[in-house]
Order: C-alpha cells, then structure tokens, then sequence
C-alpha cells in the first residue's frame, strides 16, 4: 500500500486483464478495418489510413465507455468488481489508444504542411462559427489533454502528494472529456456519416452511461434522504446478519450523512467507515480476504475489527461500535477515531444459517 | 466518513447529460444535406448533367 510506491501495480491476474483487453482491442480495430473496408461504398476507395484512424478513435470512445461504466455496474451488481479493481489499468490503455489515434491523425492531417503540426490543428480550420465545418480536431485535442493529465497523474505518487481531495477533482475531469468527445463526434464523423449505425451507437453509448450515474446516484441520494429525515437518535437499525452474505457488507447511511460498512465474517459483524483511506473506496462494496475488508479498487485492506491495516502498513480507518439485539445488527453512528478496537457482535450460529 | 464526491459526480451527470444531448441532438441536425461521402458523386451526376 503506501510504504513504496510502484509504476505499474501488476500481479498474475491483472496481468490476465490486460491480456484480454489487448485481445479485445486488436479484435475490435481488426473487424472495424475489414468492416469499413468491406463495406465502404463502391466508386471510391477506402483510405486504410483514414479507417485505422477511426478505428482507434472508436475503440478509444468504447473503451472510455466501459470505464465510465464499471462503477454505477458494480454498485448494481458485485460481479462487476473485478472490473472495478482493473478500472486504473483500463483507463491507462484507454488513453494510449487515444494517443495513438491523436498523434496518427495529427500526422496524417497535419503532418505534411509548412505549420508547425499543433498550431496547424488550430489554424487551418477557423471555421469556428460553423456547425457542420466546425474545427472538431480541437475539442478532441481538449478531451486528450484531460486523458493525458488523469493517466500522467494515475499513480499513488500523485495521490499522496496532491492529495486525495485535489487528485479526486483532476480525475473527475473525466466526465467533460466524455462531453467533449461527443461533440468532437457528433461534429466529426458524424457531419459527415450517412449511415444510422455510427449515431445509434454514439447515442446509446453516451445514454447508456449517463442513465446508470444518474440512476445509481439518485437511488444513493434517495437512501441519505431516508435516513436523515428518520432523525434518528442512538443507534441505527441496520438489516439481520443472514441479510449479510459472508465475508461481504451492507452499506448503513447514517442520520448525520456518513455511510458505514456493516461486514459479516467468521460468524461476527463489525462496521468500519465505507471511505477507504486510498482514494475513497467504497470499502462497503469490497470483501474480507485474509481475515481483513478489502477495498473493491485498488485491494487495500483493514482489519474489521480495528480498522488498521496489517503490518508492515499502517493506515487506520475509523470504526463503529455494533450490536445485535432481537436478532438485529444495529449501529453507534458515532465513529470511534481511526484505527481504535471495537468488539464485535457475534451472530447466533443457530440463526444466522444463510 | 463521508464520501461527498458521489454526490458531486451525480450533480455532474444530472448538468452535463441533457445538455450534452441537447447539443449533440441540435448539432446533428445541422449536419449538410449532402453528406460529404457523396460530395464526389454528387459532382459527378451534376457534371453529367450539365454535360
């Protein structure tokens, strides 16, 4: 965790990952390329150049979809975890494939003049009060600056000296780069496309991810609501531990607005906040590996019952008293300051079955 | 702990989604009617024509 910091966090599976992913990309750009040219309309001839550049540009737009994605999908569904702990190598691939398609289309288009290749992006089109002649290049180049400062910034390095606040706000930039290349479609490839296919797919990616944050967000809000116009005062109702799947979590919004993760493990409940110390994981979506919480993002672990991470680390996260009475866990909404021991409530076995 | 960011990445979406659709709705339908792909063809049968 935080005692070194390394450049690239491997191990076998992720390795594993980004195999397939590789696979996966070599895959998409090969039919895109025998597609586009197959089907490219007969009189003129298809500019493999120009189809390979789309074709990264599109796997580049695909693959910032499905990274924009893995978290709202992992909140509705835990088999989407594993995504969530690769999340960071997908979305370094994502921006070397959208290197790859800036830097061929900025020589290709841009390469051959007297101007200087990046001032020609921004000079040899001025039709900047034009819809369809828009400069288009220009708010791709935008969207690559925001994917080149995320990526150059996707390091606990950055983390820890910006901290996680300000590396929060940088890595939310994000979702307007997702806006910026949209337009830098729609005002692209899409001027001038005749076929629906590019339009359909650019409008239900877009859709599609937009609809599961704002539908996980406002299921999110909606709970926080819940409880604070509960008001409740002492400790808070939580769920049964048979509701508790072992070694996993509940997420408990508390009246005040914290959000406490509720673990069951060896026959015992305990609750530490849902913040990770990392980067603010949800902890409550991760599970106990080795006896300790294991944070869905990245694999940093606490133990359940103290909150500290195991030697040599020695982060500390806060906990929560817990208690089960008439067969229902309940909750101190006060937290106990970081890294202090709590005693678990133990499940009655005869019970808690499930 | 809270984790207010989750907040902020739904005020995010609920701003930027529908106007990035309303723009992307009105820009694409100020796409030229003939679409570049048929530019060539276009001047083609326009050229036979006048010939």
């Amino acid at each position: 965790m935080a005692h070194e910091y390394k450049a690239i966090q491997w191990n076998g599976n992720k390795i594993v990952y980004d195999l397939y992913v590789l696979a996966a990309i070599v895959a998409f750009i090969t039919v895109f390329m025998v597609v586009g040219l197959a089907t490219y309309e007969s009189g003129h001839t298809a500019d493999p150049v120009v189809l390979f550049i789309r074709a990264l540009g599109t796997c580049a737009f695909a693959l910032l979809t499905v990274v924009l994605a893995i978290g709202p999908l992992a909140r509705l569904n835990k088999r989407f975890l594993t995504m969530l702990y690769n999340r960071r190598h997908l979305g370094v691939i994502t921006f070397i494939i959208s290197a790859a398609h800036f830097g061929l289309a900025l020589l290709w288009y841009h390469g051959g003049g007297p101007l200087n290749p990046f001032i020609s992006l921004f000079v040899s089109n001025s039709q900047y009060d034009s819809i369809p002649g828009f400069p288009f290049e220009v708010l791709g180049f935008a969207a690559f600056l925001i994917l080149l400062l995320m990526a150059s910034t996707s390091h606990d390095f950055w983390l820890n000296n910006l901290s996680a606040p300000v590396w929060k706000a940088i890595h939310m930039l994000v979702y307007p780069a997702y806006a910026l290349l949209v337009m830098h479609i729609v005002l692209g490839a899409l001027m001038t496309e005749k076929s629906m296919v590019y339009p359909l797919m650019t409008a239900a990616a877009f859709l599609g991810v937009s609809g599961l944050h704002i539908f996980t967000g406002m299921r999110e809000w909606g709970a926080d609501n819940g409880m604070k116009r509960l008001k409740a005062k002492g400790w808070v109702e939580v769920c049964a531990p048979e509701d508790i799947a072992e070694n996993r979590a509940v997420i408990a919004p508390m009246p005040k607005g914290d959000r406490v993760a509720v673990f069951r493990y060896d026959n015992k409940i305990s609750a530490v906040t849902n913040a990770c110390r990392h980067q603010n994981g949800p902890l409550g979506e991760g599970r106990v590996v080795d006896g300790c919480i294991t944070c869905p993002w990245h694999g940093w672990q606490y133990r359940p019952d103290d909150g500290v991470s195991p030697p040599p680390f020695t982060e500390k996260i806060s906990t929560y008293n817990v208690k089960i009475e008439g067969g229902v866990i309940f909750v101190d909404p006060k937290p106990n300051k970081p890294g202090v021991k709590t005693t678990p409530a133990l499940i009655d076995s005869n019970r808690a079955s499930a | 702990m809270k984790r207010p960011h989750r907040r902020l990445h739904l005020v995010m979406w609920v701003v930027l989604a529908p106007m990035t659709v309303i723009l992307a709705v009105y820009f694409w339908t100020m796409r030229p009617m003939t679409p570049m792909s048929e530019i060539p063809s276009a001047i083609e049968t326009s050229s036979a024509e006048e010939g």
